[in-house]
């Protein structure tokens, strides 16, 4: 009686402790387990079996720490039916939210220097401003302190923060320059020539330019040295944007094709044709899946940029100017005056549903034509550059809310920054790891045997022949001697040959250099017995 | 054995004693001479003995013959001359066995080794013959205590022996019986008697006479001859190997000494003395010369045989053990050693026996070392195996003023006791000491008594469970009984006083209903109609409410009748997901749950049609050949994609979004029909579906226009089927709804393939040849401009579908579209061009290494099949078009090319130990990095295997395990 009852104890507890492991397993796993039931080593089987056993372990504890992310993130959820979230305003959600929150929205009026492009620093600590018209500035958005103030006078396309806030590229009339935090203008990358937009890859160290001829130029800021230049061969490109997940550029063309570069090769990965008109606006989003794209069409494309199909369509009014997407995947688009931002895009991509029918949240219609629009990361808080200035407004259950200070840290001090920068190079990738898929680092290269031979010849380098002949033997018969009896005589004059009579000479040289001063040596008398050769 | 020995030593000293050991000497030494003697003169015959032994016992054996007929047929026959000479001249030689070992012996030795024996054979191997002959006796004493070691042959050959014995009593005696074996034995017997005897207990020798009258023989022996009787014992005695030295010379005083009690007490007395005596007596016959100890050349000298000379007691005691070892090892060796092996074949069995000693010691550390070397992570030095962890028993005592003071106020507060332990442990503590102190039985009886107590404590709980539920049931049938009781004694009491019970009733009931009609609980009332007829809804705020309360009964209503239906009938064409949308929107499903389970009914008719329906008729040979049936394969599937679209933006309550709306604002001339149509069924969704920032009226506007091509999905199916549509009237607005928006079509997935590519490449097709004419083309639901706009379309491109057919109007009016999009624009086509460049690119090429005019004639007169008679192509491996991973993506091109760069991060071959590819992979799918895991898996995934502790690791003690 009482050993089924521990029995189904024991049982129970198994279970419980199974579903704790599937359920960490969905959102940790990381594929299926080798089986080793088939594998005959005994070593390679415990290897393998110690593996499995860390891994379940590694889920588990991943699981566990869970309970870490003390931060939950959430979204306006509208009580009934009739209540919709795109109708609140940003007064509303100022008035509702706690005072330090309701700061994080604001609005800069920059009539002047017209449209403006705008970038967050990595940590969402530090804002880039840039007007068409030259005007740059920086600024802690939090505190609203300025960091530099810059008017360059001359035409702006871009600007970006590089791998932290000490450093930010603008791309100016002509070239792309680097300032520090200061505005100090650091470096001219005279190479990458008129450059319309410009990314910056941090785990590369990439700044990566896309010109007006249509070429695209990486430059990697730590060394300063030039990686790639690639033609995209396809006029002025239109947009560019970068998969985080893999650090692939994508950009969008005139006849609304869209490209994927990486620095390694010189034609593009792949090639889709995503609009109809010319590409205006690209996001992907944190885990490389979907990308959304938004074109002169009038279209807002979402792509899975796995498997390359387009996933949903939706129309705007205009064509989007602008689109962005947040680590919790809000999508925001920019278009015409208006800015609209749409939740769940992907979730419904992938559970193969219909599209989402209303847009999460809306602001804008006052007349500002919106030129960009960027998530602040680890906030809740969208920032959108128009032509007459810059607003920032806040949208409930945008940003990650558990950040990773590890990775990037709001609230790091100098010492911190500096550790991490040196941390960052230090773990610097180099940019022939850069592949469309990004675990081929370390896979096993599976060619047919053919390509391998015919890689290793190229590597070999050919040997030289006149090194072989130079220290073979000397005498009637040395190996040089014999070359040129055998080759010598025929008409064919190669380098080889040339090679091969002038170092003839240099011996007969040497070797009547050392008789001579043999009969020196041996004096007139016995001059006759020297020795020839 | 013992006893014998001091038996047959007993006359050897009784000869010493009576002061005859000098004669006896002198015959050894003349027996020694003869041996030298005989060894001397016949030097060659010595050697030749050896070689030719068997000659020699011919020889011998003829003497032998003549002496004695009665031989055994053994090979020994030859050796009994000598051995008997040996009997009487050196008797105690061969009967010690090792006594000093003549040529005689040696060549008795021979003898046997031809006989039989490897005893001799080890002797032979360890000595040549000049060897033999140069050291004389020191050589053949190993040997011949070789032959005696073996028991089962020392029997064997002791029966030779005693043979032999008993011939040379018979040549002796002259004249023995057959029966010599039984006087053997009965001899052996009588020296047991004798022994006995000499052992001077009166009674043994009672017993022994006893004895030897039982056994007739004996005493007839003993009465017959006394000299046989010795001769029996010296038969006896060769087990023993002990002396029957000079019995041929002794005889007679033996017989004299026998007789005489006076002779018996000395020999008695001789028995007493040590063996050595014995021994030095043995060698004193022999050449060897006797040591201080007795010892001889004959024995070894051991370490123990020193010992008895050792006066220092510390020395005696640090040598007890020597002392031990070799008295055991006599007791089970008398006297002979083995010779020692061949040097190399012993240091073979030592290196075994290290060997397999070592091996033991070694093989206590396997399981350790294997342990170790499997162990993950090794940390030195390693921990001690002796030191084992204290758990510390006792309670933890204050060691601070801290600590103390925190105890202190803990035993203050009465959360711990002034000796650290808790109150409940105390009591433990205590009732244990007393338990200890009470009997045994005592202690049963209380557990058992508590036992039963609590088990009928149990039982009782059982039972009032139990109990309580019946009493429960009981206790309310009995009190609603008695409620009853009491309510009928109550109506009796009303009907008595007169008042009717029923009339109050009824006034309830019409009460109630009269709230209800008030309270607009019914639709029909005039209240409600009144409501709807004056509108007062519109104003009154308080009306409003109500009439969506009444909506909401009604609604509610409805669902229940509903319920009940889907409930009653499995042929209904409800699906279960239809109530579930219903249920997900009482308000805004209501006006489109009716259409929505129209456009059900329709799709589920539309599959039983599809299921039923084949096309015969004349041609239905045609529709049966192949490619008729992959087009109407593919069409089905098409259909059927379509379908499914429907059905999961019904089930999805997935009806339009912006996207529709747009395009319906791009065909202007959308029919006004539609639009009047379908306004009344688009208006609620239109609020639902409202952008928020389209502040702008025309957008508005052109929402509501657009309306009807997102409601009437459902209406498209029809067309799509492959039957020719009776229906024209229904007909052009559904291909326009489809046609509205091509893009979104090729979106859907089921879609995404040729066909939704078709109708795009069709378009700019269209766009290209028929730009004149569409413009002209009103995209309206004109019938007839469709009729003419279909043929110009087929024109270019007659491989389209019906489909495409069916699309005409459908395409002029994308057509329109697209021309306003992107004018002259022809990025589809350009893109399809460039793929199919890419294709040939990549894909298989053929090079032509031909070098012109090689191997082949020139000039005039050569044909032009010699010139091109030899073309060397070689074929250059690509990616097949079929393989391509953008195979089945119209719209992208993946680039195949291989990127070199990349490469040199990959593994070139898989890493040792790793038996696939999937193993090895699998090993790198963990990162490693505390970005992605947690520190704890972070740390235990980077230790190192080895990690040592700074200063000195010695080497472990002993095993672990």
């Amino acid at each position: 009686m009482a050993d089924p009852a521990s029995k189904a104890i024991v049982s129970a507890d198994d279970r419980a402790a199974k579903l704790r492991f599937a359920e960490a397993e969905r959102t940790y796993g990381r594929g299926k387990a080798a089986s080793t039931k088939n594998v005959r080593d005994k070593k390679l089987r415990a290897t393998l079996k110690a593996q499995e056993a860390k891994q379940k372990q590694a889920i588990l504890q991943a699981k566990d720490a869970e309970i870490l992310l003390e931060h939950e993130a959430g979204f306006l959820e509208p009580e009934g039916e009739l209540e919709k979230t795109y109708k609140v305003r940003q007064d509303e959600i100022q008035q509702s939210v706690g005072i330090e929150t309701a700061k994080k929205g604001f609005e800069l009026r920059l009539n002047d220097f017209g449209p403006y492009r705008m970038d967050y620093s990595r940590n969402g600590r530090n804002l880039l401003l840039a007007g068409r018209k030259g005007h740059v500035a920086t600024m802690d958005w939090r505190d609203g302190t300025l960091g530099c103030e810059l008017n360059l006078n001359e035409t702006v396309r871009d600007a970006r923060w590089l791998h932290n806030n000490q450093f930010f590229a603008v791309a100016q009339k002509k070239y792309v320059y680097i300032y520090d935090h200061q505005g100090v203008e650091l470096h001219c990358l005279s190479k990458h020539l008129e450059p319309l937009f410009l990314e910056f890859l941090p785990y590369h160290f990439l700044l990566a330019s896309a010109q007006i001829s249509g070429y695209l130029k990486y430059t990697d800021t730590s060394t300063g040295q030039t990686v790639a230049e690639l033609p995209t061969r396809l006029g002025r490109p239109t947009a560019l944007c970068q998969n985080p997940s893999n650090a692939i550029l994508h950009t969008g063309h005139q006849n609304g094709t869209v490209t994927l570069w990486s620095p390694n090769s010189q034609t593009a990965l792949v090639k889709a044709l995503v609009h109809r008109g010319p590409v205006r606006s690209m996001a992907i989003d944190r885990l490389g899946r979907y990308m959304v794209s938004t074109g002169q069409d009038q279209k807002m494309n979402i792509w899975d940029i796995r498997m390359f199909r387009e996933v949903h369509s939706y129309s705007c009014y205009q064509p989007g100017a602008s689109v962005s997407i947040s680590d919790r995947n809000l999508v925001a688009v920019g278009w015409g005056t208006q800015a609209s931002v749409w939740r769940g895009l992907f979730d419904a991509a992938q559970a193969d549903q219909g599209k989402v029918q209303s847009p999460y949240m809306a602001w804008g219609g006052d007349g500002q034509r919106i030129e960009n629009l960027r998530w602040c990361p680890y906030e809740d808080v969208l920032g959108v550059g128009h032509d007459q200035g810059f607003a920032s407004i806040l949208v409930p259950g945008a940003g990650e809310p558990n950040f990773d200070s590890l990775e990037a840290n709001p609230y790091e001090n100098v010492k911190q920054r500096q550790e991490a920068e040196v941390h960052a190079l230090l773990t610097k990738l180099q940019p022939d790891m850069i592949s469309l898929d990004p675990n081929v680092i370390g896979r096993l290269d599976t060619i047919n045997d053919k390509k391998v031979q015919e890689a290793k010849n190229t590597d070999v380098r050919p040997e030289d022949h006149m090194e072989k002949l130079k220290n073979r033997g000397r005498g009637r018969n040395s190996a040089l001697r014999k070359y040129l009896r055998k080759k010598g005589r025929t008409n064919v004059i190669d380098e080889k040959r040339v090679k091969a009579e002038t170092l003839r000479k240099e011996h007969a040289e040497r070797r009547k250099e050392k008789l001579k001063q043999e009969r020196d040596d041996l004096g007139p008398a016995l001059a006759r017995f020297a020795k020839r050769d | 054995m013992p006893r014998q020995q001091t038996n047959l030593r007993g006359p050897k000293d009784r000869g010493a004693s009576k002061g005859r050991p000098a004669p006896k000497r002198k015959t050894g030494r003349a027996i020694n001479a003869l041996s030298i003697a005989e060894k001397q003169i016949p030097t060659k015959l010595g050697v030749r003995r050896n070689r030719l032994g068997f000659y020699d016992d011919g020889s011998e054996r003829k003497f032998n013959n003549n002496r004695d007929e009665d031989e055994d047929g053994e090979d020994e026959d030859g050796d009994v001359p000598n051995y008997k000479r040996r009997r009487f001249n050196t008797a105690p030689d061969d009967g010690s066995l090792n006594g000093g070992s003549d040529s005689e012996g040696h060549e008795w030795k021979l003898g046997q080794v031809d006989s039989d024996d490897d005893e001799s054979l080890n002797s032979d191997e360890a000595l040549g013959e000049s060897d033999e002959e140069r050291f004389e006796g020191y050589t053949f004493r190993g040997s011949s205590s070789n032959k005696s070691k073996p028991k089962p042959k020392q029997s064997t050959k002791k029966r030779a022996e005693i043979s032999l014995s008993e011939d040379v009593d018979a040549s002796e005696s002259e004249g023995e019986d057959e029966d010599e074996d039984e006087d053997d034995d009965l001899g052996e017997d009588a020296v047991d008697l004798l022994t006995a005897w000499d052992m001077n207990t009166a009674e043994e020798e009672a017993e022994a006479k006893k004895a030897a009258a039982k056994s007739k023989k004996a005493a007839a022996e003993d009465s017959e001859n006394d000299s046989e009787v010795d001769s029996g014992s010296e038969a006896d005695s060769e087990e023993d190997l002990s002396d029957d030295t000079g019995l041929s010379l002794s005889e007679d005083e033996e017989f004299d000494g026998k007789n005489d009690g006076l002779s018996k007490l000395q020999d008695f007395v001789n028995s007493m003395e040590t063996g050595r005596r014995t021994k030095s007596t043995q060698k004193s016959q022999e050449q060897s010369k006797p040591t201080e100890y007795g010892l001889t050349s004959s024995k070894k000298l051991t370490v123990a045989d020193l010992l008895p000379s050792i006066t220092d007691s510390r020395l005696k005691s640090s040598l007890k053990h020597v002392e031990a070892i070799p008295q055991t090892s006599k007791a089970g060796i008398p006297g002979k050693l083995d010779a020692p092996l061949a040097k190399r074949q012993q240091d073979k069995l030592d290196r075994t026996a290290a060997y397999e000693k070592s091996k033991e010691t070694l093989d206590r550390w396997i399981d350790t070392v294997k342990h170790n070397r499997r162990a993950e992570h090794l940390m030195f030095p390693l921990p001690d195996p002796n030191s084992e962890q204290v758990h510390r028993m006792d309670v933890a005592k204050p060691t601070n003023d801290l600590e103390s003071t925190i105890q202190s106020i803990l035993v203050e507060s009465g959360l711990a006791e002034a000796n650290g332990k808790s109150a409940e442990e105390q009591v433990q503590g205590f009732e244990d000491i007393q338990a200890r102190t009470l009997p045994i039985e005592e202690i049963q009886a209380r557990r058992a008594e508590l036992r039963k107590r609590r088990d009928l404590l149990f039982r009782e709980e059982v039972r009032a469970k139990r109990i309580k539920k019946i009493k429960s049931k009981s206790y309310r049938r009995v009190h609603r009984k008695e409620r009853e009781r009491l309510e009928q004694q109550e109506k009796q009491a009303l009907l008595e006083a007169g008042v009717d019970l029923d009339a109050m009733d009824v006034e309830k009931n019409e009460r109630m209903r009269a709230e209800a009609r008030m309270g607009s609980k019914h639709r029909d009332s005039k209240w409600a109609k009144s409501l709807k007829e004056t509108g007062r809804t519109a104003w009154d705020e308080d009306a409003r409410n109500n009439a969506a309360d009444l909506a909401l009964r009604e609604e509610e209503l409805r669902r229940r009748i509903e319920g009940k239906s889907v409930s009653r009938g499995d042929d209904a064409y409800l699906e279960s997901s239809s109530s579930e949308s219903e249920d997900d929107d009482p308000w805004a499903s209501d006006a489109s749950d009716v259409e929505k389970r129209k456009i059900q009914k329709k799709l589920r008719a539309l599959d039983n049609d599809e299921a039923a329906e084949i096309p015969k008729g004349p041609h239905s040979n045609l529709f049966e050949m192949k490619f008729m049936k992959n087009a109407d394969a593919a069409r089905k599937e098409a259909n059927d994609a379509e379908l499914r679209r429907l059905n999961r933006e019904l089930h999805g309550e997935e009806s339009q979004s912006e996207a529709e709306s747009e395009v319906g604002r791009r065909k202007f001339g959308q029919s006004e029909k539609t639009e009047a149509q379908s306004q009344a069924k688009a208006l609620p969704k239109n609020e639902f579906e409202e952008k928020p920032g389209s502040d702008d009226e025309d957008e508005e506007v052109d929402i509501v226009v657009d309306r009807p091509s997102k409601s009437k999905p459902a209406a498209s199916v029809p067309k799509t089927t492959t039957k020719p549509s009776t229906k024209i009237f229904s007909q052009p607005p559904k291909e326009d709804i489809e046609a509205e928006n091509p893009w979104l079509v090729q979106t859907e997935r089921t879609n995404r393939r040729r066909t939704g590519t078709d109708a795009q490449e069709s378009m700019d097709i269209t766009l290209d040849d028929e730009q004149p004419q569409a413009p002209q083309a009103p995209a309206s639901s004109n019938k007839s401009k469709a009729a003419k706009a279909a043929p110009a379309k087929k024109r270019s491109r007659d491989e389209q579908d019906s489909d495409d057919e069916d699309n005409v109007p459908v395409l002029l009016k994308n057509h329109d579209l697209v021309a306003r999009a992107f004018a002259g624009d022809e990025v589809v086509q350009d893109f399809e061009q460039e793929k199919m460049d890419t294709i040939d690119d990549e894909g298989d090429k053929v090079v032509d290494n031909t070098l012109e005019g090689w191997g082949s004639w020139a000039g005039d007169g050569v044909s032009k099949k010699q010139k091109n008679k030899r073309r060397f192509l070689t074929t250059e491996q690509g990616v097949k078009p079929e393989k391509r991973k953008d195979a089945k993506l119209s719209r992208v091109i993946i680039n195949e090319k291989r990127v070199k760069k990349n490469v040199k991060y990959m593994a070139s071959s898989l890493p040792h130990q790793y038996e696939t590819k999937a193993q090895y992979e699998r090993s790198l799918r963990m990162p490693l990095g505390p970005e992605w895991s947690t520190k704890e898996t972070y740390q235990s995934g980077t230790k190192p295997r080895v990690m040592i502790k700074q200063g000195i690791i010695k080497p472990m003690e002993k095993p672990m395990m």
